[in-house]
């Protein structure tokens, strides 16, 4: 028969009575939502958006915000490539309705 | 005397600042402002400035709630830009009102040119059409961008509860078209999240967005 060892106690014989447990505070957990409603993953993007599509400002959106778009506010654009004039464009050239510069020939 | 190089109108005035060695500061033009800069000759292009320029004009975006950027070359002299704005300042001043708190993002769809106007050959076939209509629905295509309508219907409609105002052109290239969408600024977040699906159930054509930017495609046209 084997001999059972007597267990003994690591606490010692004068420690403070037990003390209630202070209730503890509701745990927050994340709401786990149930497989039909989870938002699927974003399907990775082509290759060529990663590339152009980055926080640096990529030459193609600065040509085609600055030449094609914004306020014309000037008579005259001078292109130049290189220091080299290359398209010399004359906006103030006289802009205004056909009827005006017309109105004459018809009387 | 110097005259005035142009980067955008604002609706308020804001300190002189500096960048790249340039000082930027704002003339007031009877309640809309410029940001201008004096030099006796406009720059000469080169991607160098053109980069320089683009930055000028963001960071008077960060400074500004209300911006107009300015084309490259805007070089005028003090009394011509004074007249020209005396002369559309409504227009300025609604465009100024779109724009307020707000930016572009930039989608350009890429794909095969070609094909696209394959389509829309076979759309406008005389075989089909008498020639009034022929001759509108040429008119027609030559205008409107070369995509499909739905695919620019389901790009807009993915960002319709947060875009503002859009602007649709045709594209060239490989490049079939180009579309802008004006949103409030700081919601391009979630401007990229309500188009992701979209794109990506657009197989078969290529999405690039870029932004946000400075509202460069809501700007008024100024002259008569």
């Amino acid at each position: 028969m084997k001999r059972r060892r007597g267990h003994r106690s690591t606490v010692p014989k004068d420690r403070p009575p037990h003390r209630p447990k202070a209730p503890r505070p509701p745990r927050l957990t994340r709401p786990v939502l149930p497989k039909s409603v989870r938002p699927p993953r974003p399907a990775p993007r082509p290759e060529i958006a990663s590339i152009i599509d980055q926080s640096e400002t990529s030459l193609v959106d600065v040509i085609d915000n600055l030449l094609n778009r914004g306020v014309v506010l000037n008579a005259d654009v001078i292109l130049a490539l290189a220091d080299i004039d290359l398209v010399y464009l004359r906006l103030s050239a006289i802009l205004c309705a056909a009827d005006r510069v017309l109105a004459d020939r018809g009387a | 005397m110097s005259d005035l190089y142009v980067h955008a109108l604002t609706g308020g005035p804001f300190p002189p600042f500096e960048h790249a060695g340039r000082r930027i500061g704002f003339e007031n033009l009877q309640g809309v402002f410029a940001a201008i800069e004096a030099r006796s000759a406009p720059p000469a292009l080169s991607e160098a400035e053109l980069r320089v320029q683009h930055a000028i004009i963001v960071e008077i975006a960060g400074r500004a709630d209300a911006v107009l950027p300015a084309r490259f070359g805007s070089f005028v002299p003090r009394a011509e830009l004074h007249r020209l704005v005396d002369l559309r300042r409504d227009s300025i001043r609604e465009a100024l009102d779109l724009v307020k708190g707000r930016e572009q993002m930039t989608i350009r769809v890429l794909g095969d040119a070609s094909q696209a106007e394959a389509a829309l050959a076979a759309a406008k076939s005389p075989a089909t059409h008498r020639p009034g209509t022929a001759y509108l629905l040429d008119r027609q295509a030559a205008v409107r961008s070369k995509l499909p309508p739905d695919v620019e219907a389901a790009l807009n409609d993915a960002v319709r509860h947060l875009v503002v105002a859009v602007r649709a052109e045709r594209g060239e290239g490989t490049t079939l078209a180009r579309i802008y969408h004006l949103i409030q600024r700081g919601s391009e977040p979630a401007y990229r999240q309500a188009l992701a699906p979209a794109v990506d159930a657009l197989s078969g054509t290529t999405i690039v967005t870029t932004g946000p930017w400075p509202t460069f495609a809501f700007t008024p046209e100024l002259w008569p």
